[in-house]
């Protein structure tokens, strides 16, 4: 057998193409690839300030790599900043924080770290250690959205860019047919996401498999930290995963299909979607008058574990005296959130 | 209440209120659920006036089995229950696909068993079993169109339930058929603007299908078995027609449902179908379906395919079949 494209030695079977090819072919076409998806969604432009959500992981350590070079090679006039966010869960983000750092200084690039305890004033062993091992992933994954917001929008990007994967994309779209998200479900394929009056977030990896990722850092040598997150393998999602895995096993076509499907429906006319405002307590965008980080915060902080992970009306938020919860009450942390008005 | 559920379809849908044909032809294949729609409707046609279900049926029996002497014993059977269900009935094998259709058998034949080799030549031609049971399924709703069309029948009724839609659905997006969810699972199917697939069964689960069959007395219309007694067919289990060691996205699509839903989701399947009703496909232009699946597709400007007017996930298909000649016969049945 000989490389697909120079006829050299093959070391790497590509998944997304099931080429054939020699490391340096590999790593060319993989990089070539991403740019093409770029060039294809017009995700950039010019000018721009974009941060790159780090977290020591293979994505944000091959997309910030990746995107480092091509903007030189392809000049796409971007400035780049790193920003990883610390969720403060021992033995797992304080490891990969340090491949972060390596990150940044192997790329020159300026880091800027936020923590759960900075922003909302709980890390997730607290939390987890006040909720359990049930509905994790929601807390962090609500509280991870909104840090990387604030945090892109303080430093003064534009755009935020995470590395999200074609296998990542594929199982949101499983997630949210499962769970019945149709608004969710029409975006999450989009190339440019969350326009609407809150940060655009961008996903140049939208089209790269999981395991060319994986070869690429491997052959480029990057750093990063491989374990999973300790509060995840009791996850809904982890179904999806175990499914998309067999999935790709069978037939790796599945992976850019799913997400073909996605971005080939739209939603009937007729199907009603939340309308987007603001959070009365924190000014984040929101579909409810209370933001989904603000009502799990103030569950933690009255002892109601169920508030923001079942379905209870915000007509329930009411402190002993009878009377909503006020714009003026903060939710515990030294944090922004106690001005109403957007500040970012 | 299970009954209700089917009359509720068909009711609320307004199906024969349209001042059309009452002309129906009612698929049958010889499985569980074919044969409870066969009992359906002949209930629904003995009921009380006020009640009645007033269509003027006429039964198509589909089977794909390749074994020939199975086939001839199939068909036995299934004349048995002519005399049960007095309305026409016409028999075809699904390689009829392959060749014209251009008059009706009699029901002591089965149209279109001399294109058994061809369709076995085209299915073994076919690289993964993904790709063989997802064209096994495209020539079987292509054959219902044009048997419809001979037939000059706008309606014609399909015994898929719950189960089989919510496993549509998943196999649908992993084909990257997500624009035709909605088609694909309603009750009413109007891909082909000729012909209307009608769904009364959609809300009725495999559990409710068995417990009738057995108490309705209708389990003796089953010819084909369930999963949970499969034929041993060359020495390999077949679940319904699915080869069950070889695996599948069919296969492992259907255990992945099977598995959230009695594994503390009960409502998985419910919503799947909730979600496939409310999309739509982007693009709205009526002028580009494709010839094969009937969907509405973007025309791909920067692809190569080997038929243009068809969509990508079929054109993503005929990749897969290795022989040059089975793939020019595919797409010739397809132009006709």
């Amino acid at each position: 057998m000989k490389c697909q494209n120079c006829g050299s030695p093959p070391k790497i079977k590509c998944a997304k193409t099931s080429a054939i090819l020699c490391a340096k072919c590999f790593l060319d076409w993989f990089e070539e690839d991403v740019h093409n998806t770029i060039q294809k969604t017009l995700i950039f432009n010019k000018g721009e300030k974009i941060a790159i959500g780090v977290s020591g992981g293979k994505d944000s350590t091959v997309l910030a790599h990746i995107l480092y070079n091509l903007n030189k090679r392809h000049d796409y006039g971007l400035e780049l900043v790193l920003l990883c966010i610390d969720e403060g869960i021992k033995g797992y983000r304080d490891d990969s924080i340090r491949e972060v750092r390596k990150n940044e200084e192997d790329l020159g690039l300026p880091l800027t770290i936020l923590s759960y305890k900075d922003i909302y004033g709980w890390t997730m062993d607290e939390i987890v250690a006040k909720i359990g091992k049930k509905n994790n992933c929601t807390f962090c994954g609500v509280f991870r959205r909104q840090a990387l917001d604030r945090g892109a929008m303080k430093s003064g990007c534009v755009k935020l860019v995470t590395g999200h994967n074609a296998d990542d994309i594929a199982e949101t779209v499983l997630m949210n047919v499962l769970r019945g998200d149709i608004a969710r479900l029409q975006r999450c394929a989009n190339a440019i996401t969350g326009s609407e009056g809150s940060l655009p977030r961008v996903k140049p990896l939208k089209y790269s498999y999981e395991k060319d990722i994986v070869m690429y850092a491997h052959h480029k040598k990057l750093n990063y930290f491989c374990t999973e997150c300790i509060y995840a393998p009791n996850s809904y999602r982890s179904h999806a995963r175990t499914y998309i895995k067999d999935l790709e096993r069978e037939r790796p076509q599945c992976i850019l299909d799913l997400i073909y499907s996605a971005e080939s429906l739209s939603l009937k006319e007729d199907v009603s979607l939340p309308n987007l405002t603001y959070c009365e307590k924190c000014g984040y965008i929101s579909s409810q008058t209370m933001c989904k980080a603000c009502l799990l915060l103030y569950g933690l902080e009255n002892n109601d574990l169920t508030m923001g992970t079942t379905r209870k009306s915000l007509s329930i938020l009411k402190n002993a005296s009878g009377t909503k919860v006020s714009n003026d009450q903060k939710c515990g942390g030294d944090c922004s959130c106690e001005k109403a008005a957007v500040d970012f | 209440m299970i009954k209700h559920k089917f009359a509720y379809s068909l009711g609320t849908n307004r199906i024969y209120k349209d001042g059309k044909s009452k002309e129906t032809i009612v698929m049958y294949t010889g499985d569980a659920n074919s044969a409870l729609l066969l009992s359906l409707v002949k209930q629904g046609m003995d009921q009380d006036s006020h009640r009645r279900l007033q269509i003027v049926p006429m039964i198509v029996s589909i089977f794909d089995e390749l074994d020939e002497g199975k086939l001839h014993l199939l068909h036995q059977k299934a004349l048995n229950f002519t005399e049960i269900f007095p309305w026409p009935w016409h028999f075809f094998h699904v390689s009829a696909i392959l060749g014209p259709i251009s008059t009706l058998p009699e029901n002591s034949s089965i149209s279109g068993t001399e294109n058994i080799p061809l369709y076995k030549n085209l299915l073994a031609s076919v690289a993964s079993n993904s790709a063989r049971n997802e064209l096994k399924r495209l020539l079987f709703d292509l054959l219902l169109w044009r048997i419809a069309k001979l037939c000059q029948v706008d309606k014609v009724m399909v015994s898929e339930n719950v189960e089989s839609l919510s496993n549509i659905s998943f196999n649908a997006l992993c084909f990257g058929r997500g624009s035709s969810l909605s088609d694909l699972t309603s009750v009413i199917d109007k891909r082909e603007p000729e012909v209307a697939f009608i769904r009364p069964m959609r809300e009725i689960y495999d559990k409710e299908v068995h417990f009738l069959n057995e108490n309705e007395g209708s389990s003796q219309y089953i010819l084909k078995s369930t999963s949970q007694n499969p034929i041993i067919f060359d020495d390999k289990p077949v679940y319904n027609g699915i080869n069950h060691r070889a695996t599948g996205i069919q296969t492992l699509t259907s255990d992945f449902l099977s598995s959230l839903q009695t594994g503390g989701f009960p409502a998985t399947m419910t919503t799947i179908l909730s979600v496939s009703q409310k999309v739509v496909p982007l693009n709205k232009d009526q002028d580009h379906k494709c010839l094969f699946c009937r969907i509405r597709n973007s025309p791909e400007k920067e692809k190569i395919l080997a038929e243009p007017k068809c969509c990508l996930p079929c054109n993503n298909i005929f990749k897969e079949i290795k022989s040059d000649d089975d793939l020019a016969l595919l797409l010739k049945i397809i132009r006709n």
